[in-house]
This record gives C-alpha cells, structure tokens and sequence, in this order.
C-alpha cells in the first residue's frame, strides 16, 4: 500500500527542485559569460588594433605608443583574470562598459535595439506555438488517416525552406508587389508582421514535427484504448487526454526554441533591414566590439535561460505526477 | 574608405526575386519631390567623420570645409575660407575665413573656432583616435588666430598636402559645442558642423534622417548652386540586403541604392526608370602589398614576375563586373596624381620566366620553381567579405601564376585576422584597396616604408626619400616630377603589384538629378541633387 504524501513531505522535494533549477540557471548564464569572455579577451588579437585599422581605413596608422595608450584606457591592459572578475562585478550591477567602437554605452546601444528584438522574436513565437499546435492537433487527429498522411511531411518541407529566402519572397510579395508593409525599418506592427512570419515558420515546423509525434506516441498508450472502451467520446479523449499528456516535450522544446528565435533574428532582421540584437551582434563581430558582443551573449543567455527556468518550474504545475515524491521526476 | 559590398548568398537571392518577378510600380518615396531616400548598407559605427573614415557619407552632408576642389579642373577653391596664402615654403598656411557663416547651433564661425579646430585635430591625432587628420596633419605645430577673420596654421616642416586636405570631409569645420567632447561622445553624438544638413534623427541599423537647414548660404561656386539645398530632407535607410535595396529601387520605395554588384544589376535590367551610376574611386587601387623581408618576396626577380604574370583584364572581366577596371597605375585614373603605366603592369608570361630563369630560379618535377633548395611558394592573405567572388578571382591568379611556376596559396581571414598578421609582420601577400585621398599624400601614406601601415616592408631608400621630399615640395610642377619618379620605380621594382580600380556602383531612379561626386565616390554632394 502506497502512502500518500503529507503536506510537509511534499514541500521540500520542491523546494530542493526549484532551487535547483536556479543553479541551474546560473551556472548556464556564468558559463556563456566565461566562454565570450575567453573567446573575446584570450585570443591574440588585439581590440584596439582593429578599431584603429577600421577608423583610418590605411590612411594612417597608429604608433605602438598610442596603442598602448588606447589599451589602458579601455582597461586592456589589466590581468585576464582581474579583467574577468571586474566586468563580471560590473556586468552584475548593470554597468556593461563602452563599446570600442561607437564610443556609445553599451547599455545605451542595448537599450536602443533590445525592444525591437524582444517584440520580434516574441510575435514569432505567439505565431508559431498556437500554429504548431493546431497543425499538430488536426494532424494527429486520426493516426494513419488520409489528413494524417498529407499533413505528416509538412513540418519537414517548412523546415526545408532557407530562411533568408524566404524573407526575401515574403518582402518581394507583400511589401514590394502588394504595397501592404513597408519594406524597410519595420517601426510599428505592420512593420513587425513579416518579420515575424518569417521567423516563425522554421521554427513551428520543429515544434509541429515534435508535438505530432508525441501525440501520435500517446495515442498508443493503453489507457487511451481503455478510456475509449469506456465510451469516452474521441474528441474529449483526444484533446483531454491525448494532448495534455503530449504536452510536456512540446513545451520543452518551446523553451529550446526561444534560443533558435534569438539566433535567428540575425538573419531575419538582415532581411528585413530592421535593427535589432541580431544585426548588432553582427557588426560587432565583424570588428571585435568586444563589450557589446559579451553584452549580447550574457543578454542572450539570461532570456534563453530564463525561459528554460521558467518552463521547468511550470512542470509540477501542469503535470501532477511530477510532484509526486519518488516519481523520480524532481531531479 | 575600402568597404566591399557583401551579400547573404547573393544568386539565390537575384533568382528568388526573379522568380517573383519584380515588377511592381514606383511612388512612395519618388512622390515626394522635396524629400530623398538613399538605400545604403551600413549603419555608421561613429558619426564623427574626424575619427571613422569608412562613414563618409553621413558626416559630409553636415559638413563644410575651408577649401573645396573644382570638379573639372582639380584647382582648389574658396569654400569656408575666402582666400588663403602659402608661406615660409609650405610652413605656414594663412586662411581668411568667410563672414557670417554659423553652424547649426547658431555659434559663429571665427578665425579662432577654425584655430581651435586644428588643435582639437591634432589632440585627436596624438590620443591615436584619428590616424586619417593625423596622416594630414604631419609636421603640425599650432595653429593660431591672428585677428577675428584670419587663421594661421604653422608646420615644424613644409606640409604640401595640406591645402587639399582642407577639401576632405576629416576636416570639416566643427563647432566649438562639438570641441568640448570627448572622442567618444563625439562619435555617438555626431558633430556639429555648418554644412547644408543638420541630423535630424538618427535610429541605430535603421535610418538616419536629415533635414535641410534653413539660411545655408556659403556653398563653394564649383557647386553650381547657391542658397539652400534643393532637398528639404534626406533619408539614408540602412538596407543590409543588395538585393532589398536593388528590389526597393525597382519598387520606388528608394530614389538611390549604393554598394550594387552584379547580381543588384540584373534585377534593375529591363527598367527604363532606373540607371546605373559609376562613382569613381579617387585612391590607391585595389592591390598585393609584398612583404619585402620575406626571404622570396626580398627578391626582385621574384616580384617582377608577379608583376607581369599575372593578366588584370582577363581577371576582371570574368570575375568582377560593371565599374571595375584593370589597373593601369597605383592610383585610379581619375587620381589627380594619375599616370598611365599600363606598360609596367602589362601581361606578359613569357616575360616572367625569363625573369625567374635568369634569377636561378628552375623548374622543378611539379612545375614549382627551385632556388637553392627553396620553392617558390607564396601565401596570399585576403579578407574573406564576398562568399564567390573574392576567392574565385584569387584562385583564377594562382592558376595563372602556376603557369609561370609560383605557387600561390591563398589564405583567406576575418578583418581581425588581417589586422594581427599586418601588426605582427606576419605575412608574405595580402589584398588591400588604399584610402581614397586625391592627394600624393594618400600615395605616400600607401607605399612609403616609414609611413605604411603593413609592417614588415623593407625600408627602400630610393622610393621613401621621393615620398618624404614630394611631402614638403610646394612647386606643383615640382611635386608632380618627384611623384612620377616614385611611382615608376615603385612599379618597376614591383614594391606594389595594382590589380585594379573598383568604382562604386549605385543605382538611381530617373527623377534624381545633378547627383555628383566630386571628392570620392562615398561623398555625393547631396546638397545639389534634385528631385523632379
């Protein structure tokens, strides 16, 4: 005979899980600072040298003096390691330094770009999950029938397309053809709505692709056959049953997915010539801008992150056999 | 300014646009008569033109300077300054600074703002922020106010350039406002100046706006109009995509689009309403700098057959397209320096191997050539933009040098790369388009060993002492004599290989008119152009 679990018996099995989730998620943000930062500060190349090289175009150049100058000044010249618990230290109390560039606070360039990336990749995903989803749902609804076997490779040829092309055909359509949106900027929501479909699409193709098998997986378990014997009509079966339990791998790789959006924004945003995270990014790679490219990744994982934290903490909630002490869930 | 237009996968994207075939009507932008909209396809890191040479286009609309070059003629003109004076054999320079002119703060242009101007240059230079003014500014000493209209600007040595600098947007008058920054605020601020624009709005990636500013009247005559600018606004959209910005030429919804390659070309064929503008380079043309102390390279055998190995008209015509020309000198032709030395640079593989033959350098069983147990191996370093073009045309000049028994191999790098390999010495050939300057300075800058910015070239007496004399020779007939001599014996010691000369290539609507570009092509002088 099981016992069932007291209240107090179940708290702390839930505390331990949360808890852990937010190492988690701490480690997984330290562990992309610590990687930028190596990539940008450890190798041999030389920040200063590049931005100089960039300014004068050859025209020019630099002394070693003044370089050795410039460096101090952006505080190149301290220890790696000093440098790496120092910006840390500023990173955590908001300062995120100069860029090498601009001269701009990154803060400021962050602050300037970060909205319009934030509202991309979110309408992207308020198209593709309610998308995926109803394509998986009318999909899956009869394994092995007719809509079944014609809507199966659809997430497979969506995901087939370039996603650069298929910018570039949606721009051509509706905002050079049919003079719906404009083509350019995107201030605003007709701005945004191409973009977003834009992105959306390869990303609820894997989302479809996920949540059509784990329906299709669920249809086969016993106690749909024995819920169904019991005269359970099979729309209620189906979308009581069926998809709840499907859910969980759906909403697992929904949070994987905000950073598929995040990372495509680059190209999305190039398409689109809307400015963003991703086109900053960019350019700031292209020219070792390091402060503002190890803004960009730390900004990058606390949202990827964050989500994921988000979404795991969600789990006791929307599957109760989780909360179960001894389900061997809450690890 | 050296910027090679790039592109996602460019073909895919001409044959996606084909395939939806971009007809389409015009209006939007082309409606309105008074506002200009410029596809172009990067957003300036730095809106200070003293510190970002690569931005041209958005500091100069700002911008005046004291002096301006006659288009058709080359002589320099009155501009901010009505009159100046050469003394002391280029060691002091005297200009007289036009009345009544304001910058768009409303603080008055006076002998000591100008004053005030060169020593922020020269400030500038020192801190290594601004290595182009600082170029221009060599030998500065002070510059001073003698009285309310007159500034005097003083060398420790003569400066021969220096007039034509002051036809160069880095130096573009700025207001006193604009001096108290700090380089960094300069740069994300922008700069204050008189110019026929003031910014109106700037969005980063996405836009900057100008608007014309009202009581602007001290264009230089070469303009060809007086008073305000014709535009009362300007729009520079920041468009990464060619094919977007060729498509939203096509479309109307842009008047012109810059950095056009082949592919932007064969999207605008068959619009009668759209033309393709050439704007001339006016620089050092695209070229192999040679490491002169690499042991092969220090042999001038070697970098003769280079020379001659290698056929410029076969490599453009086939791997580069409209506005690319072989070169025929180290500078463009439209270069006020220019001469034509097609005879040193011209294709002649049979040439080469005698070279290499009479240098001891013999064929071995692959072909490669052997000099005392050394193969004739060369590693070219480019910067990898282009995902095609670029390394296709390099393999087409390894093939070519393979005939002549040099084997190329090509290195292809990110900008940073290039950047540590040229600081460290650390490279043999490398792929560089000199700074456009219409001066021998810009020259000087490029091939002079102790100005270059390519360490690891041997010092070359002959040719340096030229570069150094010509920069203190105020005689223009003088000058150009000592320019020749170097220039010559540049190509013929093959201290330089040019390749060729790449304009840049826009595309314009039919209702843009008096679009010019008399500095370089990064410079449209927007202040003429007219809509109609």
């Amino acid at each position: 005979m099981t016992k069932q679990p007291t209240g107090a018996d179940a708290v702390w099995p839930v505390l331990g899980y949360v808890l852990r989730r937010f190492g988690y998620f701490a480690v997984v943000v330290l562990a992309v600072y610590t990687l930028a930062f190596l990539l940008l500060y450890a190798l041999p190349s030389d920040p200063v040298a590049v931005m100089l090289d960039r300014r004068s175009s050859g025209a020019g150049g630099s002394t070693p003096e003044q370089i050795a100058e410039l460096r101090e000044r952006y505080g190149l010249d301290e220890p790696l390691l000093v440098r790496y618990a120092g910006m840390f230290g500023r990173l955590l109390g908001g300062d995120l330094g100069v860029s090498f560039q601009s001269g701009q606070p990154v803060r400021d360039a962050l602050g300037a770009v970060a909205p319009n990336t934030l509202a991309l990749a979110g309408a992207a995903l308020l198209i593709a999950l309610p998308l995926s989803a109803l394509l998986a749902l009318v999909t899956s609804w009869r394994a092995g029938g007719v809509v079944h076997r014609l809507l199966v490779n659809v997430p497979a040829f969506i995901a087939a397309i370039p996603a650069f092309w298929l910018g570039l055909l949606l721009l051509q359509v509706f905002s050079f053809s049919l003079r719906w949106v404009p083509p350019a900027g995107g201030t605003g929501l007709a701005g945004l709505v191409l973009p977003a479909v834009a992105l959306a699409l390869p990303v609820s193709a894997a989302l479809t692709a996920v949540l059509m098998r784990s329906l299709d997986d669920v249809q086969r378990a016993p106690f749909v056959t024995l819920l169904s014997a019991r005269g359970l009509r099979w729309r209620r079966v189906y979308l009581a049953h069926v998809a709840r339990n499907a859910l969980l791998p759906f909403l697992t790789l929904a949070g994987l997915t905000v950073g598929g959006v995040m990372a495509g924004t680059v190209i999305t945003e190039t398409v689109f010539s809307r400015s963003g995270l991703g086109r900053l990014l960019v350019s700031s790679v292209e020219v070792q801008d390091a402060p503002v490219v190890l803004a960009i990744a730390v900004f990058g994982a606390v949202v990827f992150a964050g989500m994921n934290l988000v979404i795991d903490l969600l789990y006791p909630l929307l599957d109760p056999r989780i909360r179960r002490p001894g389900s061997g869930v809450l690890a | 300014m050296t910027r090679a237009p790039r592109g996602l996968a460019a073909a895919a994207t001409a044959a996606a646009l084909v395939l939806t075939g971009c007809g389409a009507g015009q209006d939007s932008a082309s409606s309105d008569d008074g506002h200009l909209t410029l596809a172009y396809g990067w957003y300036p890191t730095c809106f200070d033109y003293a510190q970002s040479n690569p931005f041209a286009i958005f500091g100069r609309q700002v911008l005046d300077t004291l002096l301006s070059e006659n288009p058709g003629t080359g002589a320099i003109e009155p501009y901010l300054a009505e009159s100046w004076e050469v003394l002391d054999d280029g060691r002091v320079y005297e200009f007289t600074v036009r009345d009544s002119v304001t910058f768009s703060n409303g603080e008055e242009l006076t002998a000591q703002v100008v004053a005030d101007n060169f020593e922020t240059l020269a400030r500038l230079a020192e801190q290594g922020v601004s290595p182009t003014p600082g170029a221009y500014l060599r030998g500065f000493d002070h510059a001073q106010a003698v009285d309310e209209r007159t500034v005097r600007v003083v060398f420790a040595e003569p400066n021969a350039g220096f007039l034509q600098a002051n036809t160069e947007g880095q130096f573009g008058i700025i207001a006193p406002e604009s001096l108290a920054r700090t380089p960094e605020q300069r740069c994300a601020e922008g700069t204050i100046g008189s110019g026929p624009f003031v910014v109106d709005e700037a969005v980063q990636d996405e836009r900057v706006e100008y608007v014309r500013r009202d009581g602007y009247d001290w264009a230089p005559e070469s303009f060809g109009r007086t008073g305000e600018a014709a535009l009362e606004g300007v729009t520079i959209q920041i468009v990464p995509e060619e094919s977007v910005r060729a498509a939203g030429v096509i479309a109307g919804d842009y008047d012109l689009a810059y950095s056009i390659t082949q592919s932007g070309l064969s999207q605008a064929e068959g619009h009668d309403d759209i033309a393709t503008v050439l704007a001339p380079n006016r620089g050092v043309v695209n070229n192999f700098v040679i490491n002169t102390t690499d042991p092969i390279l220090a042999d001038v055998a070697v970098r003769q057959a280079l020379q001659h190995g290698i056929d410029r008209e076969e490599l453009v015509s086939t791997f580069y397209g409209a506005g690319v020309e072989p070169a025929t000198g180290v500078v463009s032709s439209g270069h006020p320096f220019y001469t034509d030395h097609a005879d040193l640079l011209r294709y002649d593989p049979g040439l080469s191997r005698g070279i290499l033959d009479d240098a001891g350098w013999v064929e071995g069983a692959d072909g490669i050539r052997v000099k005392d147990g050394r193969r004739l191996e060369i590693a070219l370093t480019f910067v990898g933009l282009d995902i095609g073009t670029a390394a296709a045309g390099w393999e087409y000049v390894q093939s070519r040098l393979a005939d002549i028994g040099v084997a190329l191999e090509l290195n292809q790098v990110s900008d940073a790369e290039q950047v540590d390999l040229r600081t460290a010495g650390d490279w043999q050939l490398a792929v560089v388009q000199g700074a456009a300057r219409g001066d021998a300075d810009g020259i000087a800058a490029f091939y002079s060993t102790e100005l270059t910015t390519w360490a690891g070239q041997a010092p070359r007496p002959e040719v340096d002492e030229l570069l150094a004399l010509q920069a203190s020779t105020v005689d223009p007939d003088q000058r150009r004599a000592l320019v020749d001599e170097a220039v010559a014996a540049i190509l013929e010691q093959a201290y330089g290989i040019p390749l060729f000369d790449s304009a840049q290539v826009l595309l314009v609507r039919d209702s843009v008119a008096e679009l010019t570009f008399p500095v370089n092509s990064w410079e449209p002088i927007l202040y003429r152009v007219e809509k109609g």
